[in-house]
């Protein structure tokens, strides 16, 4: 028993640990939320996008010396504002938009990196997410900025859903699509940036769409598949953390690897009640 | 609920609507009142849509005006429900009957409360009306055209809308689900609402609505039109 209680508790004498727990625990809270929005919107892949396309401000705010989130989270808002304006407004296809808008700035953010030598970070660091090294400030700035982006949706939840549901039946009946758009777009930003330390540029989308997608694949109802998304990624966040710690190995990419997991069982699970409601059915 | 002192609850005055330049609505006048079917009729491309658009304030008019009892309609958006075709739905999210219907709470509920006993109330009878309430847990991706759209009338009656406007209320419905999805519209008729709807069907059109708004149609057309009303059993559909 005592063996099983350290075993538990034992990583989280560290405080390095405790900030990191915090700090991946929100991140599967918030990622799942926004992104039950994203994926049945269809912009699941925005959120790649943002996470690739901040990396220009993420380096200039290390050049400068200061936090990242006073260089990505501007960078971040202003590129889901360019997209949404792409496609709202220009008639860009989203795939296309998104496309130009990653690699371009990718691809800035790359040569600034290695123009700019000796930087306290290093590429695979900023690819992979090291929740590890997330400081006791890292770890105020997040707490806010998940509680306000978690009250804002609350708040607007049901405004959100009609206009996803029925962007004309809401405009009808007064509700500011437009403007409900571009605030999903700048809550994605937040949390794509909140998401990097945690997962990492390259891993970001596997906390935004997964647990959502795997939510969306088992349940009925918009809210409850919300809530198994988020159930799913507090324990992808909450076992990952564990499995890094006791075999060595990078929290983001194990956290990644568990969604995915998830949702292979999930498939699995669906397509076994399937196949017993249908026995007679073809594979 | 409209005021029924008020001579019309629909009028249409010199409406013109340009879209991208083009005139598509060029000085339309008309007048509904309280307890009526109207018909839309007008070819592809005549503006049946670009008028609902323009009733609904999706669209503004070049000039001319629409008044919904008496008012410009964006002081009356919870009067106007506009039935969506489904193919604008976004089939990504599940969503049940009830679910649907409760959206046409949304701006009465606010934007902190969730739905309360009133609300949930409400829901109940415009389910009952549509007479979907024994589907009300059935996801909308999984139902008929009929059924779907009886969900969406529901979810108009949940907003309390006096003026309802159809785009094609009939395409992609069997005859059965036809003939049941008319006596959910004749009865809200009755009831005293406002109901404009487009077809392709224009027999049927004849047969059930009170009055018709042509649009674009050529004065041959509503010759044709004029005589199939006053022989409103003939089975076959006329082209206009």
């Amino acid at each position: 028993m005592d063996f099983l209680i350290e075993g538990l508790l034992g990583p989280f004498q560290y405080s390095f640990m405790q900030r990191a727990l915090v700090v991946s625990l929100l991140v599967g809270v918030m990622c799942p939320v926004l992104g039950v929005y994203m994926v049945t919107r269809g912009l699941g892949f925005v959120g790649d996008a943002l996470a690739h396309s901040v990396l220009p401000g993420m380096v200039a705010a290390f050049m400068l010396g200061l936090s990242p989130f006073v260089g990505t989270i501007p960078v971040a808002i202003a590129v889901a504002l360019l997209i949404g304006y792409l496609v709202k407004r220009v008639g860009v296809a989203e795939d296309t938009s998104v496309g130009i808008t990653f690699a371009g700035l990718f691809a800035l953010g790359l040569v600034m990196l290695t123009a700019a030598r000796g930087l306290p970070v290093n590429l695979e660091d900023i690819l992979l997410g090291q929740v590890l090294g997330v400081s006791r400030t890292d770890v105020y700035i997040t707490l806010s900025l998940a509680g306000a982006v978690l009250a804002l949706v609350f708040v607007i939840r049901k405004e959100l859903l009609f206009a996803n549901f029925d962007p004309t039946g809401a405009l009808v009946i007064g509700l500011p699509t437009n403007l409900l758009e571009y605030t999903l777009l700048v809550l994605l930003s937040v949390v794509t940036v909140i998401s990097l330390q945690t997962v990492g540029i390259v891993l970001v989308v596997s906390m935004l769409i997964t647990p959502a997608a795997t939510g969306l694949l088992l349940m009925r109802n918009f809210y409850r598949a919300l809530l198994l998304g988020v159930a799913l990624g507090v324990a992808a966040a909450f076992i990952g953390l564990y499995v890094s710690f006791y075999f060595n190995l990078p929290s983001g990419p194990v956290m990644a690897l568990l969604t995915t997991v998830f949702f292979m069982l999930a498939l699995a699970w669906k397509q076994v009640v399937s196949r017993l409601a249908n026995p007679g059915r073809a594979a | 609920m409209a005021a029924e002192g008020l001579p019309h609850r629909l009028a249409f005055e010199d409406l013109t609507v340009h879209v991208n330049g083009l005139l598509v609505l060029d000085r339309i006048n008309f007048e509904a009142g309280p307890a009526s079917l109207v018909g839309v009729l007008g070819p592809n491309g005549a503006g049946k849509s670009t008028l609902f658009n323009t009733i609904a304030s999706i669209i503004r008019p070049t000039s001319g005006r629409v008044l919904i009892n008496g008012r410009p309609p964006e002081g009356e958006r919870s009067q106007v429900a506009y039935m969506t075709q489904y193919e604008r739905i976004n089939s990504r999210i599940p969503m049940n009957a009830w679910d649907v219907v409760m959206q046409g709470r949304v701006r009465e509920i606010g934007w902190l409360r969730w739905p309360g006993r009133r609300d949930r109330d409400i829901v109940r009878r415009a389910l009952e009306t549509v007479e979907m309430w024994p589907f009300r847990n059935a996801q909308i991706t999984e139902m008929s055209g009929g059924q779907r759209k009886r969900v969406f009338i529901a979810r108009a009656l949940a907003q309390g809308a006096s003026i309802l406007l159809l785009d094609e209320p009939f395409s992609g419905v069997d005859v059965h689900s036809q003939s049941s999805l008319l006596d959910v519209l004749l009865r809200l008729r009755d009831e005293g609402h406002t109901i404009m709807m487009s077809s392709h069907d224009i027999v049927q059109m004849f047969e059930i609505c009170d009055d018709y708004l042509p649009l674009n149609c050529e004065p041959e057309a509503l010759e044709r039109i004029n005589i199939s009303r006053q022989s409103t059993q003939s089975p076959y559909p006329v082209e206009i």
